[in-house]
C-alpha cells in the first residue's frame, strides 16, 4: 500500500515528538505558546517535506524550521498588547502545571532572560541533545560561534539561577 | 562553582527528561485539523537563511560607525554647567565667587527644582543661609539629560499613544535594568527588615489634644520621606518581572493627571506627563498621581518582598501600611508638647529671615507681600515657585520636623486613614482597632497645590474620600512597632489582651527565657478570658542588674484593653518594657 504524504509524516515525526515538544516549551516560555510554534512547524515542515533528501535527517530539517520561525517572529514582535482587562485577565501560562517540575519550570523561565541565541543554543545542546556541528547548521552559524553562545549562556544562567536562589532563600549577604 | 555547575546540570537532566505537556496524539490531531482546514504556514523570510554571520557583522560595523558619527555631530549636551552665585537681596548686586563654598546643611536650607527648557532638564539647586537676612547662599544650575538620550525603559515607561488607540503597551525590561531593579528592592527591603533610622524614624507612644478629646497612639516606624518616584519604579518593575500584569495596570501612576488639575487642562505640565515618573532625575521626589489602591499594593509588596529576605530569628515585621490620621498628626507634632500649628513648629511658612519652610502654593500681592488668608483679597497671585519648587520638589528638601520626618507638610499631601469611631469615642490606638469597612479615606499636611491652612497639622482636608490619582497626593509608609529596635534578638514583646490564651504566656516565656530574661506571671481568668494578669521579670546575666524584679498589674475592665509587655536592651543591660492603653507605663 502506497503511504500517503501524511502518513509518511506523521511516522517520521512520531518519534521525535517528545524531544522536539520539550524544545518549544522550553524556548518560547514567556514569549508565546509553545503549541503555536509546534503547529506553525509542522506545517512548514509538512509543506516542504518533498525537499527532504534523507528520512534521517527529520530530526535536523524540523529544528531548523523551527527556529527560523522564530526568527521571523522575533522581528515581528511587538510590545505586548492587552484590548482589555478581560483579555489581560484571561492571559495565562499555559505550560504552567501544578505537576511540573518547579526546578525545571525554574529552569525555563532563567533561559528565558538570556539572550535569544545564547538560550536557543543552551536548549538545543542540553535539552534537545544536539551536538555542535548540528547546532550550527540549526543557526547558520559557525562552531566557534556556538561555542561562545553555550559557554557564555552557562555563564550567564548559573548567575541567574545563583542570584535567584539565594535571593529567596534569604541567603545573600549584605553585609559589607 | 563545580557545585553550580553539577546543580545546573542536574537541571538540564531534569529537563531532557521531564514528560512531555502536550502527547503527540493531541499534536497529531491539531495539525491535521489545521491541514484539513487550509491554514495558511508562515512565511520565512528569506533573508534570515541567506544572510551569515559575517555579512551581519560587516552590516552593524557600518551601521554603528554612521551612527555614532551623526550623534557626535548633532548632539551638544553637556553633562553638567556650573555657575555659584551670591547674591544679596536687598542690594542686588551680584558676586560671582572663585570657589564653591563648602554647605553647612545645619546652618541651610537646600531647595532643589527641576525646570525644563527646550528639550533639557535642569535642575536649580538653591540654598538660603538661615543667619544672613534675606540672602540666597548660592544657585546651582545642572543641564541634565537631553530627552532623546533617555534610556530605552524610561522612554518605553510612556509610550506615545494614539488617538484612538486604548491599547496599553507594557515596557520591556533589558537584563541590566532587571538587575538594577533587583538591586534596589534589595536596598529597599534590607532598609525596611532593619528599620534603617535613615529611612525609618521611631515614633514613640504618646498622647495629645485633639478637639477636646485626648488621643493616644502606640508607638510605630514612620518613613522619614514620602514615597519617591524610584521606590514606587521598583515596585511596578518588580510586578513586571514577576508576571504580575494585572496589578501592575491597577497599581500604574496615571501621569495624565498633570494635564488635568482639578479638573483643568494645564498643556503647560505637558512635559510631567511623559518625564516626571520615568526620568532618573525626579527619582527622589514624591511620587504622586496613584489612587490609593496602588498605594496599598505597595505596602503589601513591601511587607511581603521584606518578610522574604528577613533573618528568621528576627522578631516578625508588621505589615507596612498607610497610616491613620492620628499617627500622622502625632508624628508631624515631633514630640512638641506645645502642639505647633506646622511641624517646624511655628505658623509662619517663611523664617524670620524669609526662606520659605514648605513647597506650597504662596499666594503674594502686588508688592509681593504672602497672604496666608487670600480670600476676599484682591490684586493676589498664585506663586508657586517662590518657595523654590514650581511643582514638588526633592522628598528631602527644606528642614525636618525635631523627628528628622521630611516635607510633613507640603510637597504632597499624604493619604491617611481616618476613623470615625475613634474621634467618637475621644481615645483612638491604631487602626487595629478601627474597623476596615469604616474607615475613610483622606490626605494630611497639603502639597505643593495647597494653600496656607491645608498645611497645619490640624488643616483642611480638601481630598477627604478621594481614592483616585491626583498630581497633588502622594504618600509614606508606616509600620507598627512597639518596642524601638535594639539589638535583642527573637520576639521582645508580647501584647496582652483578654483573650490571650495561656499557651501564648507558655511561649512568650520560653522565648524571654532564651534571652535571659526570667518571666513569671499570675492570671486571674473569669469566662475563660484573663480578667487580670500580674506579671514580674527577672534578668540575669546582667552584670548591672538593671533590670531588676519588674511587676506589673493589668486589670482588664474592656475587651480593648491589653498590656504590652518585653525588654528592651540599655548600656546598663537588659530594662524592662511595658504599656498598657490605659496609662503609658514604659520603663526607661
Amino acid at each position: 500500500m502506497i503511504e500517503s504524504k501524511q502518513d509518511r509524516f506523521l511516522r517520521l515525526y512520531k518519534p521525535i515528538h517528545d524531544r522536539f515538544e520539550r524544545f518549544c516549551r522550553a524556548r518560547v516560555y514567556g514569549d508565546m505558546e509553545f503549541k503555536d510554534l509546534m503547529n506553525d512547524t509542522l506545517l512548514v515542515a509538512y509543506e516542504k517535506l518533498d525537499t527532504l533528501k534523507s528520512e534521517k535527517a527529520f530530526l535536523s530539517f524540523l529544528f531548523s524550521i523551527s527556529v527560523r520561525i522564530l526568527a521571523n517572529n522575533h522581528k515581528k514582535k511587538k510590545a505586548e498588547t492587552f484590548e482589555s482587562e478581560e483579555k489581560f485577565a484571561s492571559f495565562s501560562d499555559e505550560s504552567a502545571n501544578t505537576e511540573r517540575d518547579t526546578e525545571v519550570y525554574l529552569l525555563h523561565k532563567a533561559l528565558a532572560l538570556l539572550p535569544e541565541d545564547q538560550r536557543e543554543c543552551l536548549i538545543l545542546f542540553e535539552i534537545s541533545g544536539f551536538n555542535i556541528k548540528e547546532i550550527a547548521v540549526i543557526q547558520n552559524a559557525s562552531q566557534s560561534a556556538v561555542k561562545q553562545r553555550l559557554r557564555r549562556g552557562r555563564l550567564k544562567l548559573t548567575e541567574i539561577l545563583t542570584f535567584e536562589s539565594a535571593y529567596k532563600t534569604g541567603e545573600v549577604n549584605y553585609e559589607k | 562553582m563545580k557545585n553550580k555547575e553539577k546543580h545546573i546540570d542536574q537541571l538540564f537532566e531534569k529537563a531532557r527528561n521531564e514528560k512531555p505537556v502536550s502527547s503527540f496524539e493531541e499534536t497529531s490531531e491539531q495539525f491535521l485539523s489545521d491541514l484539513k482546514a487550509g491554514k495558511t504556514t508562515p512565511k520565512i523570510e528569506g533573508i534570515v537563511k541567506s544572510i551569515n554571520l559575517k555579512t551581519w557583522i560587516i552590516m552593524f560595523t557600518i551601521l554603528s560607525a554612521i551612527a555614532v558619527t551623526t550623534i557626535i555631530s548633532l548632539n551638544n549636551y553637556t553633562t553638567s554647567v556650573e555657575k555659584e552665585v551670591t547674591t544679596d537681596l536687598k542690594n542686588s548686586n551680584t558676586i560671582e565667587i572663585d570657589e564653591v563654598t563648602p554647605v553647612n546643611v545645619e546652618t541651610a536650607i537646600v531647595v532643589e527644582t527641576i525646570e525644563i527648557k527646550n528639550e533639557q532638564i535642569n535642575t536649580v539647586t538653591t540654598t538660603f543661609n538661615k543667619s544672613t537676612p534675606d540672602t540666597v547662599l548660592s544657585t546651582r544650575e545642572e543641564v541634565a539629560f537631553k530627552e532623546s538620550s533617555l534610556p530605552f525603559f524610561v522612554k518605553n515607561l510612556n509610550l506615545p499613544r494614539k488617538k484612538e488607540d486604548t491599547i496599553f503597551r507594557f515596557p520591556k525590561l533589558t537584563q541590566e535594568e532587571i538587575k538594577a531593579n533587583y538591586k534596589q528592592k534589595a536596598k529597599m527591603t534590607k532598609q525596611l527588615a532593619k528599620l534603617d533610622k535613615k529611612a525609618y524614624q521611631y515614633i514613640p507612644s504618646g498622647t495629645f489634644k485633639h478637639n477636646e478629646s485626648n488621643i493616644s497612639v502606640q508607638a510605630f516606624y514612620m518613613q522619614r520621606t514620602e514615597v519617591t518616584n524610584l521606590e514606587y519604579r521598583t515596585f511596578l518593575f518588580d510586578l513586571l518581572i514577576q508576571d504580575r500584569k494585572e496589578e501592575f495596570i491597577k497599581a500604574k501612576p496615571d501621569q495624565k493627571q498633570w494635564m488635568y488639575i482639578n479638573g483643568i487642562k494645564n498643556s503647560f505640565n505637558e512635559p510631567m506627563t511623559n518625564l516626571y515618573f520615568s526620568h532618573p532625575a525626579y527619582n527622589d521626589y514624591p511620587i504622586n498621581n496613584i489612587s490609593r489602591e496602588g498605594a496599598e499594593m505597595y505596602c503589601n509588596w513591601l511587607t511581603s518582598e521584606t518578610a522574604k529576605v528577613k533573618k528568621k530569628n528576627k522578631e516578625p515585621l508588621n505589615d507596612v501600611r498607610i497610616p491613620s490620621n492620628f499617627e500622622w498628626m502625632i508624628a508631624a507634632y515631633g514630640g512638641n508638647k506645645q502642639q505647633a500649628y506646622f511641624p517646624w513648629g511655628t505658623p509662619y511658612t517663611r523664617n524670620q529671615k524669609g526662606c520659605y519652610l514648605v513647597n506650597y502654593k504662596p499666594v503674594l500681592d502686588s508688592n509681593d507681600n504672602l497672604i496666608d488668608s487670600p480670600d476676599g483679597v484682591e490684586g493676589v497671585q498664585n506663586k508657586y515657585a517662590a518657595d523654590g519648587g514650581f511643582h514638588t520638589v526633592n522628598v528631602k528638601s527644606y528642614v525636618p520636623n525635631p523627628y528628622g520626618l521630611y516635607n510633613m507638610s507640603g510637597n504632597v499631601a499624604e493619604m491617611v486613614w481616618n476613623c470615625p469611631q475613634s474621634e467618637e469615642r475621644g481615645k483612638y490606638n491604631d487602626l487595629i482597632f478601627c474597623d476596615k469597612n469604616d474607615r475613610i479615606p483622606g490626605t494630611k499636611g497639603g502639597g505643593w497645590l495647597s494653600d496656607y491652612n491645608e498645611l497645619a497639622i490640624n488643616g483642611v482636608d480638601k481630598y477627604k474620600g478621594k481614592t483616585d490619582a491626583h498630581a497633588n497626593i502622594g504618600f509614606r509608609v508606616v509600620v507598627t512597632f512597639l518596642i524601638k529596635r535594639t539589638n535583642t534578638t527573637g520576639d521582645n514583646q508580647i501584647k496582652v489582651t483578654p483573650k490571650t490564651s495561656r499557651d501564648d504566656l507558655e511561649k512568650f516565656k520560653e522565648k524571654a527565657a532564651l534571652n535571659g530574661v526570667q518571666l513569671t506571671y499570675k492570671a486571674k481568668m473569669f469566662s475563660g478570658k484573663i480578667r487580670s494578669l500580674t506579671v514580674e521579670m527577672d534578668t540575669d546575666n546582667n552584670p548591672n542588674n538593671c533590670g531588676g524584679v519588674y511587676s506589673h498589674n493589668a486589670f482588664f475592665g474592656g475587651n480593648d484593653n491589653y498590656l504590652l509587655i518585653g525588654w528592651k536592651e540599655t548600656n546598663g543591660g537588659v530594662k524592662l518594657v511595658s504599656e498598657t492603653n490605659d496609662e503609658i507605663a514604659a520603663i526607661e
